[in-house]
């Protein structure tokens, strides 16, 4: 079966279902299909684990009785089209009545279509295998070496239809790169660069590697320390959103209309208050050109939109889809999510609330102003345990890495500093915001200082240090060998 | 239908040499049921069907998946992928040698999943909704999750097994707030087979528990962050056991770097130390557990692993080619969450128990003195590279004198895991009910479930909060 055979497949199966639940009783009913291929690449140190595979399947959305009913196929044969959409209508049916429940969104045109590359769309595997090889560097400084690199190239084609008269066939495309590099100075440490795009040649492969080995550097013989107290936190990009522990992904789930239609989040019945520092500006951008999760169109088939969500310290408004939009007496806009090229198949589950690309303003000040008025605190990145957070309160004790400043400079690179807060105190403290941005996979903001954030940390057991110098030197006679690698 | 697809691949396989192949093809059930102050706020129904192919070929894996219908697809896209990875290869796979099997793993339900209606299942979810009542939550959530796992793993070495492998999870969640304070509340249970579960801890249980932590926690008082001795309880137990020391221990990673990488026949921990990852082990107190396995996704048994015995590190966990690679036994580890994802190393039920000089308890809280209890362990993450960890916390005591005493608010616990291992000076044996300490564990973007309670442990020295 060809991938157009499929997609003719998956059409027919929409109209099946639509037609099905219309007969079954369904006042409303929505089909949506996938069909995407996938190149996963990946080197991990020398073990090449490359593998390609087809993303399919098929869901359904109902209103039967005034409430939602939702299932899922990947078998596309017409009696299991009617199995599922009577398994939704089921589902629906067993549930009471939801006077919220408005109906689904009717069709509406967006005004700004995203373009799609042609060339990534057909890119053959030996292509992306091609622009995955040109990542990796040959010649690495002294005690750095290669860990892992990965490459993911998704393309493929989406069919959402509803009830209501929306019918979007959409076809996307996009693709990441990263590699992750370990140094052996010290105490073993390591870092990752990822970048992504939707457009072939905007990632520079040749540079992504060299960056990434910067990063490691930046982190080489960290030291863990013994303190505890309130000390100034300069927070990186890559530790407000980066993909290895990224804080303020906090903030965006206290932010979600959902929460706030429920009093779940500390933000609810907050729209107009100022809750963060005066120069701080927050936005959702799904029109962003070249981000991998950019959309024309959001889970639901609304057209999606830039959304300041707080502009100037002020909280503006929350993440919305048409339901919670419509409990909250808003609009949507555009924020129903279906995850996609990183969150697993999307057929699996219904929309729901979600961003697509944070980002935040930049300020006045520069990285090294920040840092020269620091006079003891510390820089932190790649935080563990963000999941354990609070998502109501948002409180948070999160344990990252980075460096130690004093003075006004950067002293040296530590690891395992903890620290804790709360993320609505957080947003009022911050007191320096950086010129400079840094673009990741899914976002684009700048360097954040708090001004006063709980800190503790422990010195590594000394017979742990004292065993790796005892090591390092023995790995210099060549009486050992060097396990971290 | 399935023996013809697969009859058909691997006869394409066959004109293509291969040295190796195993075929999964699923068509899994599953259904999620979401509620959020008393109303379904999510209900999911889903059938998971199609294949994946994995094979071996010039000393490279090449693995691909897609729909049951295109099985000819399927097989051009794994010999693609063989062929991409014959470009960045560097040394031969080699699998260790396995009996073949021709069996089933059906996991029995007393009460089954398909025999009880969604509108039941709704019902039970409500029950927990219902018991988190009271004005000061101001947000309850109830979630239910039953997976029955229906697949077929066959091998050119001729291994044919039939998987019916039912799950079933619950959990609670109660958000409590007084003015501008909240905090929340979680309760779970799961097991290996059908809605018997709730026989064993009713989903009113669940709720209750969910809403005394959140209530208990508002009253409390926050813990001052820093370095304390601890004791930490069952569910500890398994989260560090698990999270910490179990993941460093695992081949795929090992093979990459780590903190046990060239640590084997080592001391890696305090001589009282028994690390065990036990596929085998199908029921702890009485209750089925959550990371039985009769067969892994290779077609190895499940089996008992002393990764650490008498703090000596015996074995890393393995599949077969990270076996081979170590010279290793394939220790039945090798797991995937679904036909569209490649088998990687994962754990099973994971704890620690005594090498030596079991002590009760009692004794532990007596030994550390003044310190902290730490109970109800949940969620968790490990960098196996840098050695580091951090836990939560739902239930958190003070110890004074050896005496249990003031609660405080939940909270996390963060650690170096060759440092904590080393640092365990007391382990009681009871293990601990294994239904608070099931969970789905996620590697590589594929969750497995996984297990299971142990006994308690006392720690010199953890970073809390």
């Amino acid at each position: 079966m060809t991938e157009n055979d499929l997609n003719v497949k998956i059409k027919k199966a929409i109209d099946i279902g639509l037609k099905h639940a219309k007969k079954e009783g369904a006042s409303h009913c929505e089909g949506y299909g996938v069909n995407q291929k996938a190149y996963n690449l990946e080197l991990e140190k020398n073990k090449p684990k490359h593998s390609i595979g087809i993303q399919h399947g098929l869901s359904f959305r109902v209103i039967a009785q005034q409430a939602k009913g939702f299932a899922y196929t990947s078998s596309f044969g017409e009696e299991d089209i009617k199995y599922t959409v009577n398994l939704a209508i089921q589902n629906a049916k067993t549930k009471k009545p939801d006077p919220d429940l408005m109906g689904f969104p009717d069709p509406k045109e967006a005004t700004h279509k995203l373009d799609v590359d042609k060339k990534l769309l057909e890119i053959e595997a030996d292509g992306a295998a091609d622009l995955f090889e040109e990542i990796h560097v040959d010649k690495l400084p002294s005690d750095i070496f290669f860990l892992q690199s990965m490459g993911f190239f998704g393309m493929g084609e989406t069919f959402l239809k509803n009830s209501q008269g929306i019918d979007l066939h959409d076809q996307d495309a996009g693709y990441g790169l990263g590699l992750a590099y370990l140094s052996t100075h010290g105490f073993p440490n390591y870092d990752f660069h990822i970048e992504g795009a939707r457009k072939l040649g905007s990632i520079n492969t040749k540079q992504l590697g060299i960056k990434a080995i910067d990063k490691v550097l930046e982190i080489a013989k960290p030291r863990t320390l013994s303190i505890s107290g309130e000390y100034p936190i300069i927070i990186s990009p890559d530790g407000s959103y980066g993909i290895m522990g990224g804080l303020f992904n906090v903030l965006n789930r206290l932010l979600h209309g959902d929460k706030a239609s429920r009093g779940e989040t500390v933000f609810a019945d907050k729209i107009g208050d100022l809750i963060a520092n005066e120069n701080f500006t927050m936005i959702d951008d799904p029109l962003d050109p070249d981000m991998v999760t950019s959309a024309s169109y959001d889970g639901e088939g609304v057209p999606t939109e830039q959304t300041k969500l707080i502009e100037n310290g002020v909280l503006q408004t929350y993440y919305l889809d048409t339901y919670y939009g419509n409990k909250l007496n808003m609009e949507s806009n555009g924020k129903a999510s279906r995850g996609g090229f990183l969150g697993g198949n999307p057929v699996k589950s219904p929309p729901s609330i979600g961003s697509f690309a944070t980002k935040i303003e930049p300020g006045d000040s520069s990285l090294d102003e920040m840092i020269s008025e620091t006079q003891e605190g510390f820089m932190l990145k790649n935080f563990m345990g963000i999941h354990m957070s609070d998502l109501s309160s948002g409180r948070f004790a999160v344990t990252g890495s980075g460096w130690y400043i004093k003075k006004g400079e950067i002293k040296y690179p530590v690891q395992d500093i903890s620290i804790s807060g709360t993320i609505p105190d957080l947003l009022l403290k911050i007191d320096m915001i950086s010129k400079e941005r840094v673009r990741g996979l899914m976002s684009e903001v700048p360097y954040l200082r708090v001004s006063q954030l709980s800190v503790a940390a422990k010195k590594l057991d000394f017979k742990l240090r004292f065993g790796i110098k005892v090591l390092k030197a023995m790995i210099k006679l060549g009486l050992a060998k060097n396990p971290f690698i | 239908m399935s023996d013809k697809i697969i009859s058909k691949m691997f006869e394409t396989l066959g004109k293509e040499k291969v040295d190796y192949a195993d075929i999964r093809l699923e068509n899994s059930h599953m259904t999620v049921i979401k509620t959020v102050n008393g109303k379904v706020e999510e209900s999911i129904t889903g059938i998971e069907s199609g294949i994946g192919l994995r094979i071996l070929k010039e000393g490279v894996w090449g693995f691909s998946c897609g729909p049951v219908e295109s099985g000819s697809d399927i097989v051009k896209m794994a010999l693609q992928a063989n062929r991409l990875n014959l470009r960045n290869k560097t040394q031969d796979i080699k699998l260790a040698e396995v009996k073949t099997i021709q069996d089933k793993f059906e996991g029995a339900q007393k009460k089954k999943l398909h025999d009880v209606g969604f509108d039941k299942k709704i019902e039970l979810t409500m029950e927990a909704d219902k018991a988190q009542e009271d004005e000061r939550i101001k947000s309850r959530t109830s979630f239910y999750r039953e997976v029955l796992r229906k697949m077929v793993l066959e091998t050119t070495e001729g291994t044919i097994i039939e998987y019916n492998v039912p799950y079933v999870m619950m959990y609670g969640l109660s958000v409590a707030r007084e003015e501008s304070e909240t905090i929340e509340g979680r309760s779970r249970i799961g097991h290996l087979g059908g809605l018997e579960v709730f026989d064993f801890r009713s989903p009113t249980e669940i709720g209750e528990k969910a809403k005394e932590r959140a209530l208990e926690g508002l009253k409390s008082p926050k813990v001052k962050s820093g370095r304390y001795p601890v004791v930490l309880d069952g569910t500890i137990n398994h989260l560090f056991a698990h999270e910490a020391a179990g993941h460093s221990a695992e081949g795929d990673f090992v093979q990459t770097a780590g903190v046990l990488k060239g640590k084997l026949e080592k001391r890696v921990a305090a001589p009282i130390v028994n690390l065990i990852d036990d596929g085998s082990l199908q029921e702890s107190t009485g209750i089925k557990t959550f990371g039985y396995l009769k067969y892994d996704d290779e077609g190895v048994p499940g089996q008992k692993t002393y990764i650490i015995k008498n703090g000596i590190l015996e074995t890393y966990l393995n599949d077969r080619s990270t076996a081979a690679y170590f010279e290793l036994k394939p220790t039945g580890n090798s797991r995937a969450e679904a036909y569209n994802v490649p088998q990687i190393v994962r754990m099973t039920n994971t704890y620690i128990s005594p090498a030596s000089n079991p002590m009760k308890p009692e004794e532990l809280l007596e030994q550390i003195k003044n310190g902290f209890l730490l109970m109800q362990g949940g969620g968790g993450q490990v960098d196996p590279i840098k050695g580091t960890f951090n836990f939560g916390v739902a239930e958190l005591y003070e110890i004074k004198n050896g005496e249990v005493g003031k609660r405080y608010r939940p909270t996390t616990l963060a650690g170096n895991t060759l440092e904590t291992l080393n640092k365990i000076t007391g382990i009681s044996p009871e293990m601990e009910n294994p239904l608070d300490s099931i969970g789905f564990c996620g590697k590589d973007g594929q969750s497995a479930p996984v297990g299971v309670s142990g006994g308690w442990l006392a720690v010199k020295s953890i970073v809390i909060g």
